[in-house]
């Protein structure tokens, strides 16, 4: 059957060959090109515009700017609704926040046409001081958002009058008291960057008219639901016009968890009732897309002599640029997905402010937050182990997070609001600590040896939780057909962005049903023929939708029985996958669907599940490393990277291990060199691939995962998930051995040769 | 960039002709850079037809046309050690096999880890109109005359070697050298991160730091002038221990 | 300007810019295989084979391109084939927008290289950018094809 099966992803082989199936691949070939003229400055009022000159352009079709767009507020978030981010942009605006915000949008016949339309566009601006640091952001004088109309859904902490996209602060039992009857107390204070997601395929969308005249969006996104609801509230389009739909998609890791290009292809396709695609440049992927919350984590640890951790408390400044996507959520995950690590102290202080500045905006972005919290907790308990005098393993195995255990920021801290209570039912973080230190052999080559005179080689570690869905908010479904000859069809509104979720889903149906996989054909994530699913994030689609496909499967089962009993006219029969019983006869389940279909009491079988989750159970893992450090430099080369992980069961081993391999290699390059400047007057400087470097397949020597058994009682077949979790390490690990080779806490990402050379030679 | 026209001249002398004679024209070596830079041209003169990619070897020298790709020198068995190492970081096989040694001259780019090693070996150019020229007098040159690059005059060295620091390993160097032996000792360091310069005949008694002395490094978004001082003398150091192993 | 473009040994009589770069051609004509990733020749998923030889195609020129023999995933074919398979083997194709290019890429390494090592391998393919998988598949399945596929041992 389905499930632990290292199967083939039912859509590789056709994406290896080169099939057409991503949303440049299957546009109409006549589509008008979308380009969008954007902003020089960091901070600017459009003073006049005048798109005379390139209207008069015979192959220019359509101009759109601030006076012939509506005026709605929105937010790109692709979130649960009503969003927990502040609505404070509009699909075009006269006030442009930061180099690359949008100015006009120019749709012609053909690129060089469209190109140079975008020259000929007439601008003048009035051009306003920015705010581009984002540590004096907070109460400056100049307002990012200053009485332009933003609002939230509900209380964020959303206060555009202070620069304060949202912000929140909680605490559990008395921090400062905890803090002075330590015994030890460590205080740190760590920086982490915005790191760009780097997908291969830019992002992209297109939009037409069908012979109904509704609106059909293509687009590279993954959550076409939220898509769909935006582009109705935004532009005053009834919900009943539109369809949007995602085909194959080249890579999201969050950047796709937002509306991009759809409403400018929307507004083009519905003003000259024309195709239209916008197909983003890599630096405005870069550059007007978004990124990570680059944040300020200030930790301080509390302990008593004996390695009792009695308190943990985190202040966060987080930078969301001009606009405040997922400000408030990520800022949370920061706690909620590390501060229960560390489960039985007696108070968490938790504080953070999400700022507005002049830069290109933060949003969605695999680790969520965790990644950053992870950083500082986890440099910081080897800090506090230091200070302790304590092996840093003791001090973790000591206070960390156990199986049947909870934790109290469970229930306070959710995503944008109060969390749910929940007990751990499957945790194997202490297996998971055990064998990562024994595959890299920790005990012969903790904390350093020394190569040659200038080369020394070190380990680090560091322990992650993640979440597997939001509890209470994500919503998955799922739609099971029987068609005859015993073949069924699976639609989801799960977005598969080439995780191979629809080949999983696939899995957990036929371990129900009880058939081959190949036996389920999974069409995924599209508003008109699909069920609805919150979309791809927040590692939720193995666990909500798999569970909303485990359901639907159940039912199925029933009304295969169902079925069979009234054809044998008996009370009881069974099913085993390839026939129905009833005593000494039998009927096979492909002649019984034929049977329904074309003969015999016809009926469609059709089932539905769908599944909001209870609880978010965390996956678990222990990752070490092994480096090579030159004292001379700083330059370091990671060896070995060991990762030992607890995801609950992993429904197609293969997969799981793919998410983990990727997930860690991107938080090593987060770690080392992924990084994100600006100029001083507020231009992005790594905004192609030249500047910004990601991980080649030569930077670690040996990526070495390893799942430790474990299963979860509420997930499908006892799994949770592993699309976050391997991000989430890398950083910590990498700072703790170099802190391991050299004697120096690195407490700013990425971790840059230069900067370790410079703390050097500063002790 | 984006041009008008394109022509692809069977001769070098076609190719001048047309360089001095069009309005606004760019020569297209290798091509990596079309795409980097946004400019308008209005003729392009693609010099992929004019057999400059051929070696020629000689006693002394190995003659490299200017068309030769990166990656035909990375793979090339007679080429000097110092120049083949320097090309196996830059991006990616793909586009060694587009970018040009022409190309990569005539930019005198800063970054450059193909002019590095040349320097060091010697290399001389030969062009269509004003001649030879060695590559570090070209490299100080302000003489803006427009020619064309036919090949280069790279001395078979008895050793050389290259050495670099990236974050990555298809990254730019934060700071390049090569060193190179046949008579004398010639070492070039670059990405300073302006374009290599040269020390001849280096005192050996004295410490990286102090032959270093008289170059300059800066500041760019990569590195810090102070680091790559640091970074080319950890290199000189190792370059120099293997220096000492060579006879 | 009308060129001949000879395409997995098939010719097509196109029209082009002067400064059209053979990664639009290529989609022109109908080869979605080949895919633009980063417009600054860095990332590697537009290459394709000319001659024999791996090339970005976002930065070579349509003309020049003309008398030469161009390759896409499209033309490999049965090599393609157990190529992919080798890769959805490990599930390491994840989103796949950059599987095209590097079957191409394999295809043209083992052309120059018959018995690469695992480093020659890793070196070759340095400049082939995969932002899902962490690479390590990337390897299992090469290993695998070169073993199983080419010369046919287990």
């Amino acid at each position: 059957m389905g499930v632990n099966k290292p199967i083939r992803k039912k859509d590789g082989l056709g994406l290896t060959m080169g099939k057409p199936a991503y949303t440049a691949d299957i546009s109409p070939e006549n589509a008008l090109v979308v380009k969008v003229l954007r902003s020089p400055y960091a901070y600017a009022k459009i003073k006049t515009i005048d798109t005379t000159a390139a209207l008069n352009m015979p192959e220019i079709k359509c101009v759109l700017t601030y006076q012939n767009v509506p005026g709605n507020m929105l937010t790109r978030a692709g979130q649960g609704y009503p969003e927990p981010s502040p609505y404070d942009r509009k699909t075009l605006d006269r006030t442009l926040r930061y180099v690359g915000d949008a100015v006009a949008v120019v749709a012609g016949e053909h690129v060089k046409a469209v190109e140079k339309a975008l020259e000929m566009i007439e601008v003048t601006y009035e051009v306003l001081e920015p705010v581009l640091d984002f540590e004096t952001a907070k109460d400056h004088p100049v307002k990012v958002h200053d009485k332009d109309g933003t609002f939230e859904m509900f209380d964020i902490g959303h206060f555009p009058e202070r620069n304060l996209a949202a912000s929140y602060a909680m605490e559990i039992g008395d921090v400062e008291k905890a803090l002075s009857e330590s015994d030890v107390v460590y205080e740190g204070r760590f920086y982490t960057q915005a790191q760009s997601h780097a997908m291969t395929e830019p992002h992209i969308s297109t939009a037409y008219l069908d012979y109904q005249e509704r609106l059909n969006v293509i687009t590279s996104t993954q959550t076409p639901f939220h898509v769909r609801r935006i582009i109705s509230r935004t532009l005053n389009l009834p919900m009943e016009n539109i369809r949007v739909f995602k085909p194959r998609i080249g890579g999201g890791y969050g950047g796709k968890q937002a509306i991009h290009g759809e409403l400018y292809v929307s507004l083009v396709t519905l003003m000259t009732g024309l195709p239209a695609t916008y197909n983003y440049t890599r630096r405005e992927v870069f550059e007007s897309t978004y990124s990570r919350h680059a944040m300020r984590i200030d930790v301080r640890l509390g302990a008593s002599r004996d390695g009792t951790l009695k308190v943990i408390d985190t202040e966060i400044l987080s930078n969301t640029g001009a606009y405040g996507e997922h400000a408030l959520t990520v800022l949370m995950v920061a706690g909620s997905k590390t501060l229960p690590l560390y489960n039985k102290v007696e108070a968490v202080g938790f504080r953070g402010d999400v700022v507005y500045t002049n830069i290109t905006p933060a949003g969605a972005y695999r680790g969520y937050g965790a990644v950053q919290g992870n950083f500082a907790i986890e440099s910081a308990m080897d800090e506090l182990a230091d200070k302790l005098g304590m092996d840093p393993i003791v001090l973790r195995k000591k206070n960390m997070i156990k199986e049947m255990e909870t934790s109290k920021v469970f229930e306070i801290m959710g995503e944008g609001k109060e969390g749910t209570a929940m007990t751990v039912e499957s945790c194997k973080l202490d297996k998971c600590l055990d064998d990562v230190l024994e595959r890299i052999n920790w005990k012969d080559k903790y904390p350093r040896i020394e190569v040659d005179e200038h080369t020394i080689r070190s380990v680090g570690l560091a322990i992650a939780m993640q979440g597997s869905g939001i509890p209470e908010v994500d919503m998955g479904s799922a739609s099971l057909k029987l068609n005859d000859f015993g073949v069924f069809n699976l639609t989801v509104g799960a977005t598969d962005i080439g995780t191979g979720s629809d080949t999983i889903l696939a899995q957990i149906a036929a371990e129900v049903l009880m058939v081959p996989t190949d036996k389920i054909s999974v069409y995924s994530s599209d508003t008109d023929l699909t069920p609805f699913d919150v979309g791809a994030y927040a590692s939720s689609t193995t666990y909500i939708s798999g569970n909303s496909v485990r359901i639907a499967a159940e039912k199925m089962v029933e009304e295969i029985k169902r079925v069979g009993r009234r054809h044998f006219g008996v009370a009881e029969v069974t099913y085993d996958g390839e026939f129905i019983y009833a005593g000494t006869d039998r009927i096979s389940l492909v002649e019984l669907s034929t049977l329904i279909t074309y003969s015999e009491d016809q009926e469609q079988l059709q089932t539905i599940g769908s599944y909001v989750g209870t609880k978010t159970p965390p996956p678990y893992m222990a990752g070490a490393a092994e480096i090579e450090i030159d004292k001379r430099t700083g330059h370091y080369k990671i060896l070995n990277f060991y990762a030992s992980v607890d995801c609950g069961t992993t429904i197609n081993p293969n997969l799981a291990l793919i998410q983990m391999e990727g997930g860690l290699l991107q938080g090593i390059g987060m770690a080392s060199y992924e990084d994100v400047n600006y100029t001083a007057r507020g231009r992005l400087i790594n905004s192609s691939f030249l500047k910004y470097k990601v991980p080649t397949r030569m930077e670690v020597g040996k990526i070495d995962v390893k799942f430790i058994e474990s299963y979860e009682p509420s997930g499908p077949f006892g799994a949770k998930s592993v699309g976050e979790i391997g991000i989430d390490t890398p950083p910590a690990v990498v700072a703790n051995a170099i802190k391991n080779a050299l004697g120096v806490r690195m407490n700013r990402l990425p971790i840059l040769p230069e900067d370790i050379w410079r703390a050097l030679k500063n002790t | 960039m984006n041009f008008e026209e394109i022509i692809m001249p069977a001769t070098v002398a076609e190719a001048y002709h047309a360089l001095v004679t069009r309005e606004n024209p760019v020569v297209i070596g290798g091509g990596g850079f079309i795409k980097l830079q946004k400019r308008r041209v209005t003729t392009a003169i693609d010099l992929s037809r004019c057999g400059l990619d051929a070696i020629h070897l000689t006693p002394e020298n190995i003659e490299v046309g200017a068309m030769v790709t990166l990656r035909t020198i990375e793979t090339h068995e007679e080429m000097p050690r110092a120049l083949k190492t320097a090309m196996r970081n830059i991006v990616g096989v793909a586009l060694r096999n587009l970018v040009t040694v022409g190309g990569s001259v005539m930019g005198k780019y800063g970054f450059s880890d193909v002019i590095t090693p040349l320097l060091a070996l010697d290399t001389h150019l030969e062009f269509h109109s004003k001649g030879r020229m060695s590559l570090e007098k070209f490299l100080q040159s302000q003489d803006r005359t427009p020619d064309i690059l036919v090949k280069l005059i790279v001395p078979r060295a008895a050793h050389s070697a290259f050495y670099n620091l990236q974050l990555t390993y298809t990254d730019f160097s934060m700071v390049n050298l090569a060193i190179a032996k046949n008579h004398h000792l010639r070492i070039a360091v670059g990405a300073r991160p302006g374009v290599a310069r040269l020390l001849k005949d280096p005192n050996l008694h004295l410490s990286p730091q102090e032959i270093l002395e008289p170059l300059k490094f800066a500041d760019d978004d990569k590195a810090s002038g102070e680091y790559r001082r640091a970074l080319a003398e950890t290199l000189l150091a190792d370059a120099l221990k293997e220096v000492a192993q060579w006879k | 300007m009308e060129i001949v473009l000879t395409v997995n040994k098939k010719d097509h009589h196109v029209i082009v810019e002067p400064d059209e770069m053979l990664l639009d051609t290529l989609r022109r004509l109908g080869y979605k295989s080949v895919k633009k990733g980063c417009d600054t020749s860095n990332c590697g998923i537009c290459s394709v084979s000319i001659d024999h030889k791996l090339v970005p195609s976002c930065s070579y020129l349509s003309v020049r391109a003309q008398g030469k023999d161009i390759l896409t995933v499209e033309g490999l074919e049965e090599e393609a084939r157990l190529i992919g398979e080798s890769l959805t083997r490990e599930g390491v194709e994840q989103c796949g927008y950059c599987s095209p290019s590097l079957v191409v890429a394999i295809h043209t390494m083992l052309e120059e290289l018959k018995q690469p090592t695992e480093d020659e391998i890793k070196h070759y393919l340095a400049g082939n950018m995969c932002r899902c998988s962490g690479f390590e598949g990337h390897h299992r399945a090469i290993k695998h094809h070169m073993e199983v596929n080419l010369n046919g041992s287990q």
